[in-house]
């Protein structure tokens, strides 16, 4: 096995970095505890016990009441600021304020594998109620406080002052909360739950800091705990619901909220046609408001709809309320009323569209912040709040590959059969300033063959080991790591470090240093650094990109490239325009130049061209080994000077050039043809430093295809070609028939066909080749897919004395999985 | 050699002209003749592309990708478009097409699934090319999408498609798009604060 011991390295490093970034939120603490905190209400107090790991909570006893409440638990190996081991110790604990729960102590027994529990001793018997907390690793446990317990002053002073003026009130003392609005709960709001005989739902009213908030209750209960039973079964559609004392419910009254119409109100009957001919009324003038921008009165008419009778249009207004509030830049609300309309339509047909709507309006609540990447920064529209987990994703995929060669009836050659397995590991963390992410991607080729060959033997692949890290605040971002990039007069992949600088969308500044990666199963060319700087910008139009660069990369001390250069790229109406240009200085020569348009005339013809002018390989000092029988570059230095490794590096790099023309045309919107024609020519090297010269040649093609969908089933495609092309040796004549045809929603079935006919010059002979094949893909559901490929050539070449014939095939068998 | 410089320098020119003569708006509108449905895109398309370095330093396969509206009568369906091309000269040029009946776009690590919808015109309904063929060579490929995917891709930092099973080709962004990001974000904007948003289906 090939050793990759910088790469590993180098992908510790980046392990611990991303570390210490999980760790910066933890708090500091010696325990599995990480957390705990009370906080005190006028039915209950709240416990919320926070873990350095994930918890699964597995249920607890006694059920409701007791002086010791056992809580089972299963741990997680995903653990924030600590290894998983930590879930398996033991500790006790006492919590601040814990007197406010009645608390003694908390303890903790991990010790015994598969029998984890969390023991709260209270100071009395009781009646508490546990559930899981929102984040995977906490636990809410309340403990309801006895009512007289809690005459007088509650914790809370806004909640005191409030119960100051609260006039003592007979009958049953607890409602359930279920749901607070800021606007009056519209007849769509209303659960649609069944309540026993006695109870009803209502709604309050309350201020609080000013904020009239409207709630949605069910009442009353005569005890907290029959209130915490009836809670458990509500929690599943009502997770955000609460128990409250019913005097603060009445107390709005006592405060004189101006909602008298909405309080204790019964759930209305069903609307009329009359009913329903004003909320279509509304809703075009709602979709006139929308229209023309006014989308704060779009937003008081849709919530008009909304409390209305039940009528027809209200699923409608809610969506397009959410939909104004989100254009209104009010990000928040936009995101309540999504999840508003999937509680209370989920079977609507607009429910899938909603989901979708809230997914990317969570999504990019965190990309719509000013960024320092790619350039990709959207407008910051109002203060739309920022997701704050982490989305971790990995990517699998193995596929078998198998070649198999013979030879005029000889015996079978297998020359591969090898399993490629990759995995790639994807870990983001949106912030409100701070951007992370992390990618490790990295395969194996596992050689099913005894074969002694080294190359043919198992290799592993390090593709990607980076960290990356984006100020928003600052424009600042920085890519550490295995990465590529294919601007700034990198070529592609490398170790090291990658800054940019953006002062706004169109104009950045970026600084790169590191060492290339010439192949991805060897370490990094230590020969080799370099390091460059760059600029991109938009001068003279909305769809003009402009950049400039300098690198240099050195080796062995040496200058290796020295290049300047230019990226331009332009996509106007009608025309399109992409060219880079790399200039070396030391060698003083043109390393590359390639330039690419389009042109769509009149009558839809559209005509591209594209010229490619290039030393290949490309200009370094380090072409100077080609033909070499040194193994090193430093090597070389010891046997010639600077100069003459200088011209052999200009020798070996022999300049070649491709023009290419095409023309192509849709004649119906099932039919569309193209032609090309390609000449290329590589020059002649001369001789030196002990390598052969290389004669001059060319090479040229000229093609014309036919695409044709719908030929035999819905939505299928035939792809007709033609081909001839010819170079000093040898003439070809080729036509392809390749067929697609979808069954179903998951299978694709691609049956292809091609025949060449070849003249070779150098013995005058001819060769026939037939290579049929065929590609199915399947996909399995929304987070996999297989393929499989196969394909067969057969070829008979007809020479002066005799005829060869050659059989060879190939099966590529794969999957891939995402989660 | 000189009669290669010869051919290089006007080509060259001709191109600049071509590409530099107009100032372009972000997002192009126009009524398709021969179906009468108003189609809109982005005028840029955001650049992806599969590095094949072991072939030769500048030997890649590209993707431009491009969101586009279709209006039938207020009726609206948005299509993601993928032109495929390869500066490699392959001798079958259909193979290009392999893995693209089903793709998946990693948009900041949210794998999005599109299925596609046909390789023609005939797959969104219209009569004219919507955008200008990179390489005449180059495979034009349909996705359905929603407005929120394309949203998604937008205002996305990374873009990744990955393409075929066996083995999977992926494509990266490629660097530094400033204008398709604009043309993305414009199209996009004329959907949230247009007329269209609110006659999705």
């Amino acid at each position: 096995m090939i050793s990759i011991s910088t790469s590993t390295r180098l992908a510790a490093a980046i392990v611990t970095l991303s570390f210490f970034l999980f760790t910066a939120g933890a708090l500091a603490g010696p325990g599995f505890i990480a957390e705990t905190q009370v906080t005190r209400g006028s039915v209950y107090a709240e416990v919320g016990i926070r873990f350095r790991c994930g918890v699964q909570y597995l249920g607890h006893d006694p059920s409701a009441a007791s002086d010791v409440l056992r809580i089972r638990l299963e741990t997680t190996s995903v653990c924030t600021g600590a290894a998983p081991s930590i879930a398996d110790i033991r500790e006790l604990i006492r919590p601040m304020s814990a007197d406010d729960a009645s608390i003694e102590s908390i303890e903790y027994d991990g010790e015994s594998p598969g029998n984890k529990t969390l023991r709260i001793n209270f100071s009395k018997t009781t009646r508490f109620d546990v559930r899981p907390g929102p984040d995977g690793n906490t636990l809410l446990v309340r403990v309801f406080v006895e009512p007289a317990a809690e005459s007088g002053a509650s914790a809370d002073g806004a909640a005191s002052t409030r119960l100051q003026r609260r006039p003592v009130v007979p009958g049953p003392d607890y409602v359930i909360n279920l749901e607070s609005w800021q606007r009056p709960p519209a007849t769509a709001d209303m659960p649609k739950i069944e309540l026993p005989a006695d109870k009803r739902v209502f709604i309050s009213a309350a201020e609080i800091d000013g904020t009239t908030w409207y709630r949605v209750r069910v009442g009353n209960y005569a005890s907290a705990e029959e209130a915490a039973r009836a809670l458990a079964e509500l929690r599943a559609r009502y997770p955000g619901a609460w128990i409250d004392r019913a005097d603060s419910a009445i107390e709005s009254r006592v405060a004189d909220v101006p909602v008298a119409a909405a309080v204790e109100q019964p759930v209305p009957a069903a609307a009329s046609d009359e009913t329903t001919a004003k909320a279509q009324e509304l809703m075009d003038d709602a979709r006139r408001a929308m229209t023309v921008g006014e989308l704060s009165r779009a937003v008081q008419i849709y919530t008009k709809v909304l409390q209305m009778p039940p009528n027809e249009h209200q699923p409608d207004a809610q969506e397009f309320l959410a939909l104004a509030r989100e254009r209104n830049g009010q990000i928040a609300h936009a995101k309540a009323e999504y999840q508003r309309y999937l509680e209370v339509y989920p079977d609507e047909e607009g429910a899938e569209r909603v989901e979708q709507r809230l997914a990317a309006l969570l999504a990019t609540a965190g990309a719509r912040a000013p960024n320092a990447g790619t350039g990709t920064a959207a407008p910051v529209r109002g203060g739309s709040s920022l997701t704050d987990g982490w989305s971790i994703r990995t990517f699998l995929s193995q596929y078998y590959r198998r070649d198999v060669n013979q030879v005029n009836d000889q015996e079978e050659i297998v020359s591969q059969s090898s399993v490629y397995s990759d995995v790639s590991l994807d870990a983001r963390r949106r912030g409100e300033r701070f951007d992370f992410s992390a990618r490790l991607t990295a395969g194996y080729r596992s050689n099913l063959m005894e074969d002694e060959r080294p190359s043919s033997g198992n290799d592993l692949r390090l593709s990607y080991a980076y960290a990356d890290l984006a100020d928003a605040r600052t424009g600042l971002r920085g890519r550490i790591g295995r990465q590529t990039r294919n601007t700034g007069g990198v070529l592609g992949r490398f170790d090291g470090l990658n800054l940019t600088y953006a002062l706004n969308d169109r104009l950045r500044f970026e600084a790169v240093a590191g060492r290339p990666v010439y192949s991805t199963a060897r370490d990094p060319d230590d020969s080799r650094a370099f390091q460059g700087i760059s600029t991109t910008f938009a001068p003279f139009d909305n769809n003009l990109d402009f950049g400039l660069f300098y690198l240099e990369q050195e080796i062995d001390g040496l200058t290796d490239r020295q290049a300047v250069g230019a990226e331009l790229r332009y996509f106007g109406d009608n025309q399109s325009l992409w060219s880079i240009v790399d200039y070396d200085v030391e060698f003083e020569e043109l390393g590359s130049l390639f330039v690419q348009g389009s042109w769509r005339l009149p009558a839809n013809f559209t005509v591209t061209g594209v010229v490619d002018r290039r030393r290949s390989p490309f200009l370094s000092l380090g072409n100077a080994l080609v033909g070499q029988q040194l193994e090193s570059f430093e090597e070389l230095r010891l046997f010639f000077t600077e100069e003459e490794i200088r011209q052999f590096a200009l020798d070996r790099s022999a300049a070649t050039t491709t023009f290419t023309f095409g023309l192509s045309r849709p004649f119906s919107p099932k039919l569309s043809m193209n032609f090309n024609a390609s000449l290329s020519s590589i020059d002649a090297t001369p001789e030196s430093g002990g390598v052969a010269a290389t004669p001059d040649s060319e090479y040229s093609y000229y093609s014309a295809d036919v695409v044709a969908s719908s030929l035999f089933t819905e939505g299928d495609v035939g792809i007709l070609g033609f081909r001839y092309a010819v170079s000093g040796t040898t003439d070809v004549y080729s036509t392809t028939i390749d067929t697609r045809f979808p069954i179903g929603r998951g299978w694709r079935i691609s049956p292809r066909l091609r025949v060449d006919y070849r003249e070779i010059n150098t013995d005058q002979s001819t060769q026939w080749i037939y290579t049929p094949g065929l590609r199915v893909q399947y996909r399995i559901g929304r987070r996999a897919r297989c393929e499989l490929q196969t394909g067969k050539q057969f070829s008979t070449r007809e020479m002066a004395k005799s005829d060869q014939d050659r059989e060879s095939w190939f099966v590529n068998l794969g999957y891939q999985l995402f989660f | 050699m000189n009669m290669q410089v010869k051919f290089t320098i006007p080509i060259i020119l001709a191109l600049l002209g071509a590409g530099c003569v107009s100032t372009s708006t972000l997002v192009e509108e126009r009524l398709d003749i021969g179906t009468g449905v108003t189609v809109t895109h982005a005028t840029a398309p955001i650049m992806l592309y599969h590095d094949n370095s072991a072939y030769a330093a500048h030997a890649r396969d590209y993707v431009y990708l491009g969101p586009v509206e279709i209006n039938r009568m207020g009726d609206y369906s948005y299509y993601l478009w993928l032109g495929i091309w390869s500066t490699i000269s392959d001798e079958d040029r259909s193979l290009q097409r392999d893995g693209f009946e089903s793709i998946t776009l990693f948009v900041d690590g949210e794998p999005l699934q599109l299925e596609l919808v046909g390789w023609t015109l005939e797959s969104i309904g219209v009569s004219e090319p919507v955008y200008v063929k990179p390489v005449a060579s180059a495979a034009d490929a349909y996705y359905r999408v929603t407005i929120d995917q394309i949203r998604l891709i937008a205002n996305a930092r990374e873009i990744e498609l990955h393409a075929g099973t066996a083995p999977v080709r992926v494509y990266l962004m490629w660097d530094r798009q400033g204008s398709a990001h604009a043309s993305m974000r414009e199209f996009v904007d004329r959907g949230l604060y247009g007329t269209t948003a609110l006659n999705q289906p």
